[in-house]
């Protein structure tokens, strides 16, 4: 089955699963927000809430693309640490390396198959918040599952986007921190600003983020 | 089709449409065909030995850390209804630092026997004083919003028991947290290296600024997937101790409190469905002041002893096996399982998994996969519950009262019919 069938496949089957007066937002907000399975993976971390501002200003690469590849495979030289491989092709690095590919490689816990399966899927888009490689090759995206991020794109042909917590809190005091920072958001940015979760738009996401990036880095 | 086979494509079929779900608070590892099949997976040791790194934590000296990591454990020893108790057998044989970490972890990992003057021990604590090893393990930078990390590994079977026979936790200290948040960091994660799932109880509790009201947060669970309220979580709740007392039964277990089983069905009343959450809530007591629907509740998952991953068509792992985990007895799939209730009035409903737990925060068996699906009807997004006439189109809010004793189970009139749902899943698959 290739994956435009299975995108295909996910969206009629959660439809038929979805209230009827769901609106095509709602709809394409859950969607977003859960659709094209794997993730991140470390399976058993907790996490502090951290917001956008935050993402943009301490990742070292921020890299938007299709996964190509993902390899299963011991740490070099620790074979039962397991991690797994990723290779995007990439559409946009909005920081970091120029280049059509980004390879990096995630420690995904002891168990092979829950973690593993919490991976990366081939063919599915996202957009990554990553910091630079540890001494031993290693990077997860910024608070694991808050800084992966999926794009998903609706029937009109509209890209959304949701990280792997459905965007919750990802947004909290973002338009102060920029306002402090005497950054301006447009009425776009500032609308994104404030939602409080679910999908919002790509376009409109990339754009707050360029301007979060000029954030001071190491606040 | 028959019903035998619809369920087996339904299953399938159900892990593709997605949106969350999960299991209460169970198991994290259920067995699978290879192990005992629908077992949960426990330390068989007890009491539990573990040993603790040399360096500080934090802003608490070693030995301040060792006291925290002990009154952590003692949050679980102490529960009356389970039997678990922990001693510390010393220090592990070298400060964990960046330098040694891998090879550490390496060997614990690889579950050979461990060399004696090594570092690494059976159940090893380790303190990243400086968040350093998050950072390595994570990447630079990590550690600012990583709190933790813990699990039961070297997981083994005879014809007995499903166990684990390692583990290890890797505590931040990184910002200097305070000691009630690095407690609530240690019993949520000691809690999973003792073989816990997360668990939703309260899910209000994710809004901005924490639980609405002292009653969401008493009811919180220290196994919520995600740090809420430290103080509230540095002690275990009532559905924290349900699941521990599971899985490490005292004899009081069975004696002092009750159980409701049951399953949730589709909406043609025959068809099971795994991947829903299913809470039975203390009746509110009028007379108090306190919301004892919120403060005394247990939660299971709808399947939560079956697999999450039942031969699915969809290979979007190449080169991964199917899940070795989980029950493959499909009498099991929307079956769920409330124990440790005390004895009182209890209301049963069932509800949606929060979008925000997914994977690493997921709850039960297609939680892990970054599976969850909404509640189907229109007119019950936000859940419903256990009704006397149960039906496929009763109101979301009708509910009925059950007396739960101790020592007593209630398991029929248990079954929850979903409202909304395609009536055969041939018609889901299909449809527009």
């Amino acid at each position: 089955m290739d994956y435009g069938r299975l995108s295909g496949l996910i969206l009629r089957t959660m439809k038929s699963f979805l209230p009827t007066r769901a609106t095509p937002c709602s709809f394409l907000a859950l969607v977003a927000a859960t659709a094209l399975l794997p993730v991140a993976a470390m399976g058993e971390a907790l996490t502090r809430p951290i917001n956008l501002a935050f993402l943009a200003r301490r990742a070292e690469i921020i890299v938007q693309g299709r996964v190509l590849e993902t390899r299963h495979e011991g740490l070099p030289n620790y074979p039962n640490i397991r991690t797994v491989v990723v290779t995007l092709e990439v559409e946009r690095m909005w920081r970091g390396p120029e280049g059509k590919r980004y390879t990096f490689r995630q420690y995904v816990g002891p168990h092979g198959w829950r973690q593993a399966k919490a991976g990366y899927a081939a063919g599915e888009r996202l957009l990554l918040f990553l910091p630079r490689p540890s001494s031993y090759g290693l990077s997860s995206p910024l608070g694991l599952e808050q800084g992966h991020f999926r794009i998903v794109r609706n029937r009109l042909g509209e890209d959304l986007i949701a990280n792997q917590f459905g965007n919750l809190g990802l947004f909290k005091n973002v338009p102060e921190t920029a306002e402090r920072a005497g950054l301006r958001l447009d009425e776009a940015q500032l609308r994104v600003a404030s939602t409080p979760r679910g999908a919002v738009p790509l376009r409109d996401f990339t754009s707050l983020v360029v301007r979060l990036m000029s954030l001071p880095r190491n606040e | 089709m028959s019903g035998t086979d619809r369920i087996r494509r339904l299953v399938p079929l159900l892990i593709i449409a997605a949106v969350i779900p999960a299991q209460g608070e169970g198991p994290l590892f259920v067995g699978g065909p290879l192990d005992n099949e629908g077992v949960p997976y426990r330390w068989t040791i007890n009491p539990l030995t573990y040993w603790t790194d040399l360096g500080n934590l934090g802003g608490l000296t070693n030995t301040q850390a060792n006291d925290l990591v002990q009154e952590a454990l003692r949050a679980w020893q102490d529960i009356p209804t389970a039997s678990m108790n922990f001693t510390r057998s010393g220090a592990l044989g070298a400060d964990v630092t960046i330098s040694n970490w891998a090879a550490v972890v390496n060997a614990i990992e690889g579950c050979a026997p461990l060399d004696p003057d090594g570092v690494a021990r059976e159940r090893s604590i380790i303190y990243d004083t400086t968040g350093d090893i998050i950072d390595e393990v994570f990447g630079p930078g990590n550690s600012d919003s990583i709190l933790g990390f813990a699990t039961p590994t070297c997981l083994t079977s005879d014809v007995v028991t499903n166990a684990f026979t390692r583990g290890y936790a890797v505590m931040n200290g990184k910002n200097n947290p305070s000691a009630t948040e690095l407690k609530a960091v240690m019993v949520h994660e000691f809690g999973h290296m003792l073989g816990l799932d997360h668990s939703q109880i309260n899910v209000e509790c994710l809004g901005f600024f924490g639980c609405p009201d002292n009653d969401s947060a008493a009811g919180l669970p220290t196994m919520f997937p995600i740090l809420v309220e430290a103080g509230e979580m540095t002690s275990p709740s009532t559905d924290d101790i349900a699941g521990l007392s599971a899985l490490y039964p005292d004899p009081s277990f069975t004696t002092t409190t009750g159980r409701i089983t049951g399953r949730i069905l589709f909406s043609d009343g025959l068809t099971p469905t795994q991947g829903f959450n299913v809470v039975a809530r203390r009746v509110d007591d009028p007379l108090t002041t306190a919301d004892e629907s919120k403060r005394t509740a247990v939660s299971s998952s709808s399947g939560f002893l079956f697999t999450g991953d039942n031969g699915t068509p969809l290979n979007l792992y190449p080169g991964l096996s199917p899940s070795p985990y989980g029950s493959r007895n499909q009498d099991l799939i929307g079956y769920y399982e409330i124990l440790g209730l005390p004895p009182g009035f209890y209301t049963v409903e069932v509800e949606a998994y929060d979008s925000s737990f997914t994977l690493g925060s997921g709850v039960g068996p297609l939680g892990a996969l970054g599976i969850v699906f909404p509640m189907p009807s229109a007119t019950c997004p936000d859940g419903e519950f256990l009704s006397a006439d149960e039906s496929n189109d009763d109101l979301c809010a009708d509910k009925t009262t059950l007396t739960v004793n101790a020592g007593g189970q209630i398991s029929t009139g248990t079954d929850i019919i979903l409202n909304g749902t395609p009536p055969r899943y041939d018609a889901w698959e299909s449809g527009p």
